[in-house]
This record gives structure tokens, C-alpha cells and sequence, in this order.
């Protein structure tokens, strides 16, 4: 394929992600990739070997994508970019050189940090939380700390390599992924954790919540902003404008959904909707119960990964927001190539005929029992070639 | 210089801004500092921002 060949390709497929979000019949439903570190040892790599070596991470991106025919793929291969982390000095892991490895169970933020983040979020994020995890980086000279940050040019040098020549410009493939999130995912997944948030929602959920508006404005705030200031409609060389993640929503029942995470995430989704574009919320666990918060998002605005629930039943609860996924693991890690095209079959045969639906892994495919990669093949090569 | 010796204290932003001469010299400060709060948000979360 040459270079010319390549746009057109990409082109194609990211008309095929706008149509299918849109409810527009697609020329055929494109395959998004739930692939993660899956192709690092599908490569013949270990975990750490990659995390370690932006060289490799390269070598097993080019090799995936000229083994699979997929149409997208949801990670951009720099995830745990330990070149970058290391200039700081980690001392989280073990068990690194295996195929996956250890991280202690620690966050950034204790419960008596909340009154600082709430007042002022970035010098909190400078002052303690970077700190907690670098101690060591606390005693750098600027100079040295300056050399230090660097490395994020590096890192974007890296990720604009795979997701503009190699993935676009070799493949015709879109990857990447920028997520932009509410403030409580920020607290969940990064700040605080599961036990910290689960403790802060029982102790002081009004603190909770200032802090998570405070995070809001320095993530959500500025992307919202962002998009309103672009011309209205989709960007077509773009599968999708956005990608947020929709996870810690797991621990939440619904009233404490509606309080302290809705509000944050419907002005979000709302500035699609206003601006004429479209988000893909790559969600895990469970969403269905959640689903009558969502019956306000008009049609065609949002894609939505679904994990666990059954997507036959969640296409029955819901109409107005494109589902992602189909292909369940299980299947894939253990089925036969035939099992797992008729498994795709039946999914875009009964959620895809007039859009709204995207052919992807329910659940991230991190590690080499996680999908067989004749079975990979197989679901790519038939998706490329089932026309609508 | 004498002032910040180490990276402790928030102010000390300032002072690492003075050594980022690999961004294109037209940078603000605004933008040296979002590109130092990302360093430090890929550095504790591990994925790209």
C-alpha cells in the first residue's frame, strides 16, 4: 500500500466510524481494536521489555498492524512509557521482565490532601501528588527537573510517529487515544483510587465534590472550550472528536451518580450535541443501570463501549447512543476462528444494519490468553469484507 | 537561582520554566506550565494526555 493509498483507506474508515455514530447506514461496520498490550507479546515481546524501549514499542505496532486488518485501534501503543516515568524515579512496580508485573497499591492523594486540592488543584498536583509517587524528584534542581519533562516531548514525538506515520500514513488505520474526563474519574482511577474515593464518598462526599469541580477545571474545562471554539461538525479526519472513559461510575450507586458525576459529564456531552460533534466513552463494567441518566443524549452523538452488560439488551434499552463491542473474549480466547466470525456476524447482522453499532472486544485484550490471534485475523479479514 | 534549590514548593515552576529551552521560543509561561502539569499527569497516570 502505498502512501496516497493509505489516506484514502483511512479516510474511508473514519467515514465509516461518522456514519455508524450518526445512525447512518455505513458501507460496513468498522472494526475497533480493543487491543492493548496484547500486541506487545503477540510481537514476541514481554511487557516490560516494551514498556521500556519506545523502539520495540514501534517494531510490535508495525508488526500488528500488518498482521490484522483492523480498522482502528483504541490504545496508541505509549501506555506505561516507563522512559518517562523513570525520570522521576518510580519505585511502584515489581515483578518488571514478566508478562505483566506488579504495582503497589498506592495513590497520590490521602484524605487530609482534600482542602489543598480543592483550593488550588495544580499546585497540590506539583506539591504532593507528583511527590508521593517520586519522592526522590522532590530534591531535583529546576534545571535537572526541567531536563526531566523533556521526556513528554519525547513521549509525544513517539505517539505522533505511531498514531501519523505509521498507523495513518503505512496502514490507513486510525489509534490513539487522549481521554478527557470528569473530575470524579480523575479522584477514581489516579488521584485517589477505588478505596479512596469509596471512603471520601462516605466522610465528606460535598469535599469530594468541590475537589472534583476543581479537577474539572483544569481537564474538562479547557477541552470543552476547545471544541466550542472549532467550527461546528464533525473534523472527518477523525473517527470520532473525543474519547473519554466512563469507569468509575462502578462504585457509584445511582443517587450518587446523578450527584457527583452526571452533572460534569452532561455538560460535556452536552457540548457535543451543541457543536455537532461526536464522543466515544469507552465504559467498563456495568451501564445498563445507568441508562436513564443517558435517555436525554440525542441520537448519533455519542458511541458507548459496552463490557459486561449484554449489548443485545442494552440496543434494547437504548436507541439514541451507538454501542461498541460484540465480540465477547471468551470466545475469542478460546473459540475457533469460524466461532468467533459468526459471533461478529450476529452482531452486526442484528445491531449494525442501519448504523449505530461498532464491532469491538468487550473487554481490553491485555494479555496473550486474552484473544487467539488466528481468531483476531479472522474477525478482521471478515470485516473488512462485509459490506452492509 | 539561591531561591529554589530543589523543586519542592510550586513557586519553583518558574525557575524550571527558565531551563525548558527545547520548546520553540515563542512559548508562554501559560503553555510551559500545561505542558509541566501534562508531564506530571502522564508521569502518575502512565498514558498519554
Amino acid at each position: 500500500m502505498n502512501k496516497e493509498q493509505a489516506e484514502k483507506l483511512y479516510m474511508e474508515r473514519c467515514k465509516l466510524f461518522r456514519d455508524t455514530i450518526a445512525f447512518k447506514k455505513p458501507a460496513r461496520i468498522p472494526y475497533y481494536a480493543n487491543i492493548w498490550t496484547w500486541r506487545w507479546t503477540d510481537a514476541g515481546y514481554t511487557v516490560s521489555e516494551v514498556c521500556h524501549d519506545y523502539d520495540k514499542v514501534k517494531i510490535a505496532m508495525d508488526l500488528f498492524f500488518s498482521k490484522y486488518k483492523v480498522d482502528a485501534v483504541i490504545d496508541s501503543g505509549v501506555r506505561n512509557p516507563f522512559p518517562l516515568v523513570n525520570t522521576l524515579g518510580d519505585s511502584w512496580y515489581d515483578n518488571l521482565g514478566k508478562e505483566s508485573f506488579n504495582c503497589g497499591d498506592k495513590y497520590c492523594f490521602d484524605a487530609e490532601d482534600l482542602d489543598a486540592m480543592k483550593e488550588n488543584i495544580v499546585k497540590a498536583l506539583w506539591e504532593i501528588g507528583q511527590f508521593k509517587k517520586f519522592p526522590n524528584a522532590k530534591n531535583y534542581t529546576p534545571e535537572q527537573y526541567a531536563k526531566a519533562a523533556k521526556s513528554l516531548q519525547e513521549l509525544f514525538e513517539v505517539r505522533d510517529w505511531l498514531v501519523k506515520d505509521l498507523a495513518r500514513g503505512k496502514y490507513g488505520c486510525y489509534c490513539g487515544w487522549s481521554p478527557n474526563v470528569v473530575g470524579f474519574e480523575v479522584m477514581y482511577l489516579f488521584f485517589r483510587g477505588i478505596k479512596g474515593v469509596s471512603l471520601d464518598l462516605r466522610r465528606d462526599p460535598q469535599k469530594l465534590k468541590e475537589v472534583c469541580l476543581a479537577i474539572d477545571e483544569i481537564v474538562l474545562n479547557p477541552v470543552i472550550k476547545r471544541l466550542r471554539a472549532l467550527p461546528r461538525g464533525y473534523d472527518m479526519e477523525k473517527p470520532y472528536d473525543e474519547f473519554s472513559l466512563m469507569l468509575g461510575h462502578t462504585v457509584l450507586s445511582e443517587k450518587q451518580f446523578g450527584e457527583i458525576y452526571w452533572p460534569a459529564f452532561k455538560r460535556y456531552i452536552d457540548t457535543f450535541a451543541e457543536t455537532g460533534k461526536q464522543l466515544f466513552v469507552f465504559s467498563e463494567g456495568n451501564w445498563i443501570r445507568f441508562a436513564d441518566f443517558f435517555d436525554e443524549v440525542p441520537r448519533g452523538v455519542v458511541a458507548l463501549h459496552v463490557e459486561l452488560d449484554d449489548i443485545y439488551e442494552v440496543r434494547k434499552r437504548n436507541k439514541t447512543i451507538t454501542l461498541s463491542g460484540g465480540l465477547q473474549n471468551s470466545v475469542m480466547s478460546r473459540g475457533t476462528p469460524q466461532e468467533c466470525v459468526e459471533m461478529a456476524k450476529r452482531a452486526i447482522d442484528t445491531l449494525g444494519q442501519d448504523g449505530g453499532f461498532i464491532l469491538s472486544e468487550n473487554k481490553m485484550c491485555s494479555y496473550p490468553m486474552d484473544a487467539k490471534p488466528e481468531n483476531v485475523k479472522a474477525v478482521a479479514e471478515f470485516a473488512s469484507n462485509y459490506w452492509l | 537561582m539561591a531561591k529554589f534549590e530543589n523543586v519542592a514548593s510550586f513557586d519553583s515552576a518558574k525557575e524550571v520554566m527558565k531551563y525548558m529551552d527545547y520548546l520553540p521560543p515563542e512559548t508562554t509561561d501559560e503553555e510551559k506550565m500545561d505542558y509541566l502539569v501534562k508531564f506530571i499527569l502522564v508521569a502518575i497516570i502512565e498514558f498519554s494526555v
